[in-house]
């Protein structure tokens, strides 16, 4: 038994999964008109602003389509990442869950969010492919994500296998971002709801359907 | 404008404040730079704390003025135990209203001076700052002092109150004025009145200042040898410089009146600023009112004898293509209304469905109405630059209808509506109807307009709004068009399709069940669509029915699934009536009653943004992805929540595994 299969089975014999060892990175600020986040901001930020405004088009906000050419440029880049492509459907998932004010599309601060994170994950993802097959194995990937910010149990990582990987239980590149981006939106959601930080949360049956639906 | 060095006296320094747009050469000062012994409030905050600077905010002003004339509210807006003593630290907080919600906002005491005097607006005392640290944080809230320059006063009256301002001049002060006055101040509205005759602040012959806002604070009806009189009693902000005229403090009117009624309206022998007066005296004089509407949550500091509005509200917005409707008529001069054509997305903008039972609890009133206010704000309308042109119309329904469809539309008129689509902030509508069913339709003056709004309806108790949702309906349309069938094989027929495909174990994974749909759909009606079906789409399909979570389908999981598709397929057939294999997002509507699948009109529109192309119609195999997802999350809901309690707790694990497996 690796180390990574001890901890988990430490952590269901604890009862499960704790909230508070998922730690998300700063979550992105409430959205404000262009103009106005345009005052105070350091010159990093407005780099990062005109990288933005080029990929964003006219409407200055990053639609599904316009995701999916943005990754799949930057994978093209990167033959150690295997994958078969960002598809639609994954990109339109990925900004539903990105997506704080339900327009569709990404403003300049959930995309910086978003494309810190796959920053950070994409580092994760090369150094946990142990064997360099360009894919993360299932037994690779209790480390990788650990190392991402997410600690689990084993029943949930099988879970997530049987459901990003392909059937040989390998997880490619934008399987493993899409699924990240999800978990990583459904444990600030989860942590926003609970108010008072019992480890449950109450959702009727409206908030249930938004936060289902729209993912 | 920079700021000059500020870290050596370890005080509060507010770096997110928006410097832009103020005066070149004008410098940043603490009030203990300005003059000794700085105060925040001295003998409360009055009107004489008011001073304009140098910028064309007279609308904040204004505002500001009527709100010192109530201090259970202003004390809401600016928290008075701040000050320059003891914890003082540079730092000042003050409340301000937004979309329903109040926030605080925080600034420095740094105010810009030129010659060491304040650039902007000043109290009267020297060494008061309440009022110029109120205007900074209203600044800061609207983006920068450059965006306080031009508004209406009842946008920072609402600002400063969370209510409804309307504001009526001569031509329409209602006719019943004594019936209307009582009401309001029975309500505890804010009525101000002012006189526009004259120069500013010019006194009058009677004593009454020209341009000056006076607040009404009284309403009484006397007895007099010749008859029943009403009076007003009004109160001049200054605490000074009264009405002179009949029924003023030292009027002989009073000597013809018993000492009991003398009482009773509690007269009051003082130059105190306030007075009484004859509404007559009071419509010859006062030409301008003002009545700011608040809901009982901002009244609890009030008198217990007033009975306030009850205010419902509800956040909506409209989406290009979804429920950004437009106008009810396209634009034109129609000599009619029922002549001009109706607009055929009309119906998709939100719709409110407002119940009124309760009348107006008015002994006076022999008719059965239900009085009530109807306020459609746009959100961040002087951030996102122009407001858009927006309107109001309400329709009288019956009991049965859940919300008004574009065959309801072309044979109703709206019973009351906002005479012009006008680019305000805000539009407000006062009614008075029968008790019964109404629907309200809140609109842009051009479709496809998007923006957030918040509606506030304002009733008697006993009166309500709730969204009325187009797929909730109780209607079911399934009698009313029958469906089309067959466009997929029989169960017996697909389970020779799934022997087909399946693995020697019997089961059918997400890459088998690809294959499988394709070859289903050949040959028949949907064939062009075969190659829509992704692998991801059937991960999501395999995954909503896949009890076991393995990933992959038995026998029995499939034929579940596949009596799911195949209804659902029929319905699809049903509602694509150009046989253009997708849906638009109206026939989704229809889709989704004619499936008996619930949502309200926020998770519809979420699924109109989610599961649409970019020309807003659905496919195929996107519509049975959310219909299938939509039907799966319902149950799950329900198998959580067996008390039937509406509300499901979850922990962490079971919400992951519920939310990520999907």
């Amino acid at each position: 038994m690796n180390a990574m299969g001890l901890l988990g089975g430490l952590l269901k014999a604890v009862g499960g999964v704790d909230i508070n060892q998922f730690i998300p990175s700063q979550p992105p600020p409430p959205r404000r008109p262009t103009v106005f986040a345009e005052q105070n901001e350091s010159s990093e930020e407005q780099q990062f602003r005109k990288l933005f405004q080029q990929l964003a088009g006219d409407d200055m906000e990053v639609s599904p389509a316009e995701l999916m050419n943005i990754m799949n440029r930057i994978v093209s880049r990167h033959p150690d990442l295997k994958t078969d492509g960002f598809s639609i459907e994954n990109c339109r998932s990925m900004v539903a869950v990105m997506d704080s004010d339900s327009t569709g599309k990404l403003g300049f601060h959930e995309f910086k969010y978003l494309w810190n994170n796959i920053k950070k994950w994409q580092g994760v993802y090369k150094a946990y492919d142990a064997d360099r097959s360009g894919t993360i194995s299932a037994t690779e990937l209790p480390g990788a994500f650990k190392a991402a910010g997410f600690p689990l149990n084993d029943a949930l990582y099988q879970m997530i296998i049987r459901r990003y990987s392909d059937e040989g239980g390998n997880m490619d590149f934008d399987n493993y971002i899409g699924c990240l981006v999800r978990l990583d939106a459904m444990c600030r959601a989860f942590q926003t709801l609970d108010k008072d930080q019992d480890g449950t949360i109450k959702v009727n049956i409206q908030e249930w359907l938004q936060l289902t639906m729209y993912s | 404008m920079q700021l000059p060095n500020r870290n050596n006296d370890f005080l509060f320094v507010d770096s997110t404040f928006p410097r832009e747009g103020v005066l070149c050469g004008a410098e940043w000062k603490r009030p203990q730079e300005i003059c000794d012994r700085p105060q925040f409030i001295i003998d409360g905050t009055s009107r004489m704390d008011v001073c304009q600077g140098k910028i064309a905010n007279c609308w904040f002003l204004s505002a500001v003025t009527s709100l010192t004339l109530h201090k259970h509210l202003m004390d809401k807006v600016v928290p008075p135990e701040q000050g320059f003593g003891a914890g003082y630290s540079g730092k000042f907080t003050f409340r301000f209203w937004q979309y329903g919600n109040w926030q605080e906002v925080e600034v420095d005491d740094l105010l810009p001076t030129v010659d060491g005097k304040l650039l902007y607006l000043h109290s009267g005392e020297r060494n008061e700052f309440w009022s110029a640290l109120l205007e900074k944080a209203y600044a800061k809230l609207k983006g920068g002092y450059h965006n306080l320059h031009v508004g209406y006063p009842h946008e920072a009256m609402t600002d400063m109150t969370g209510g409804v301002t309307e504001i009526f001049h001569q031509e329409n002060i209602p006719a019943d004025f004594v019936r209307f006055l009582r009401q309001q101040l029975d309500r505890g509205s804010l009525v101000n009145c002012a006189s526009s005759q004259g120069g500013f602040e010019q006194l009058s012959r009677s004593g009454i200042l020209f341009q000056h806002a006076y607040a009404v604070t009284g309403m009484e009806q006397v007895q007099t040898p010749e008859g029943k009189v009403d009076l007003v009693r009004v109160r001049n902000p200054w605490g000074n410089t009264e009405w002179n005229g009949a029924w003023s403090d030292d009027h002989g009117e009073w000597d013809r009146i018993s000492p009991a009624e003398q009482n009773r309206l509690q007269r009051v022998k003082l130059e105190d600023g306030e007075f009484w007066m004859s509404v007559q005296d009071f419509l010859k004089t006062f030409n301008e009112l003002e009545a700011c509407h608040l809901a009982s949550s901002s009244l609890s500091d009030a008198g217990s004898n007033v009975r306030p509005w009850t205010c419902t509200m509800h956040n909506g917005r409209w989406v290009k293509g979804i429920s950004s409707g437009g106008p009810p008529q396209a634009w034109g001069n129609f000599p009619g209304y029922s002549q001009s054509p109706v607009c055929r997305s009309y119906w998709l903008n939100p719709q409110f469905r407002l119940t009124l039972l309760e009348e107006d609890d008015d002994p006076n009133d022999t008719e059965k109405a239900c009085s009530f206010l109807v306020s459609l704000m746009q959100k961040h309308g002087r951030r996102l630059g122009a407001p858009l042109s927006i309107g109001i119309h309400i329709y009288q329904v019956s009991p049965q209808q859940a919300y008004l469809s574009p065959a309801d539309l072309t044979s109703s008129r709206p019973v009351l509506m906002v005479p012009n689509y006008c680019d305000r902030q805000e539009v407000v509508i006062r009614g008075q109807l029968a008790p019964g069913e109404y629907i309200i339709i809140p609109s842009t003056a051009l479709p496809d307009q998007e923006r957030e709004f918040l509606l506030r309806v304002f009733t008697e108790k006993g009166n309500w709004v709730n969204t009325a949702d187009k797929a909730s309906s109780e209607k079911s349309v399934q009698a009313v068009v029958p469906l089309l069938s067959k466009a997929l094989p029989t169960v017996d027929a697909a389970n020779e399709l799934f022997t087909k495909f399946a693995s020697a174990e019997g089961r059918c994974g997400a890459v088998q069940l690809q294959a499988l749909l394709r070859e289903a759909v050949q040959g028949g009606v949907l064939s062009g669509t075969a190659e829509l079906f992704s692998v991801e789409r059937c991960k999501t399909l395999v995954s909503q029915v896949d009890k076991h979570g393995f990933g992959q389908l038995d026998m029995e999981d499939f034929k579940d699934l596949w009596e799911k598709l195949r209804r659902w397929t029929d319905i699809f057939v049903t509602f694509d009536k150009n046989q253009s294999r997708s849906l638009d997002y109206p026939e989704i509507i229809m889709a989704l009653q004619a499936a008996d699948l619930q949502v309200d009109d926020f998770v519809l529109q979420l699924i109109g943004v989610r599961y649409t192309e970019p020309d807003l119609t659905v496919s195929y195999p996107a519509f049975l992805c959310f219909m299938l997802k939509l039907d799966t999350m319902i149950r799950k809901f329900q198998s959580l929540d067996q008390v039937g309690t509406g509300i499901v707790s979850l922990n962490y694990r079971q919400w992951l595994h519920l939310t990520m497996y999907s």
